[in-house]
């Protein structure tokens, strides 16, 4: 079974047909097309988009569903065609050193886990935030 | 900031070699059109905030980290944040 070897996270086996297709890469990373989406019991509930051609490249994401229940966009005309009817939301982590972490949920990640086809969806609107607070105690905090 | 107001068919110049023209108007939306030498990337700021943000995104970090925020999230879903002992 072939296996990706992540610097930071380990080696993940895989089977290709378990590689998702990005057409489009994603911004920043264009030429990167083919991803793993992997994961670690003991980094629930987390999610690894790790790409298959390099794999020190990897984006931590979470579903969006755990961050924001109410989480709502509309795609534009022409980036729907990648997407399901019921799409896997996955909103990406930023965890830079010491500083808090922060949740990009103005670039959801959409995947159609039936085609295993994915894109990044760049909103339009400036309704959610690149860098939303990833903030697992948000009641103790606010009252601070 | 600096604000000017202009017509259909207007422009205006940035550094004497990129020049913004306002092509059309509609509603709440303009339409504009970019002249710039091809060393310059012209882009909506929304996909240039989107590739710094996954720039960084992939960068290298400290998994003990990970695993300290995953454990902070779990105990979230499960017995909510009362639990926690972390200081402010």
């Amino acid at each position: 079974m072939p296996t990706l070897v992540c610097p930071d996270l380990g080696p993940f086996e895989f089977r290709e047909e378990e590689i998702l297709d990005f057409p489009q890469g994603l911004p920043a990373f264009e030429t990167l097309k083919r991803f793993l989406l992997a994961r670690k019991d003991e980094l629930a509930p987390f999610l690894f988009l790790i790409s298959a051609d390099a794999p020190a490249v990897r984006f931590i994401c979470v579903p969006v569903g755990r961050i924001d229940p109410g989480y709502r966009f509309e795609l534009m005309a022409g980036e729907g065609a990648a997407v399901a009817p019921d799409p896997l939301l996955l909103a990406i982590v930023t965890l830079p050193g010491t500083a808090p972490a922060t949740v990009n949920l103005a670039s959801p990640v959409v995947i159609d886990t039936t085609r295993r086809v994915g894109v990044q969806v760049i909103l339009p609107s400036p309704a959610y935030s690149h860098v939303m607070p990833l903030n697992p105690h948000p009641a103790r905090e606010a009252a601070c | 900031m600096l604000v000017f107001r202009r017509k259909v068919g207007d422009s205006v110049v940035l550094g004497g070699h990129i020049e913004v023209q306002v092509l059309e108007i509609s509603g709440s939306r303009v339409k504009l059109g970019f002249s710039a030498p091809p060393d310059v990337v012209v882009i909506r700021k929304e996909v240039y905030l989107t590739q710094e943000e996954n720039r960084r995104a992939a960068a290298r970090l400290a998994p003990a980290s990970l695993a300290r925020l995953a454990a902070a999230l779990q105990s979230k879903a499960g017995t909510g944040s009362a639990t926690s002992a972390d200081k402010p």
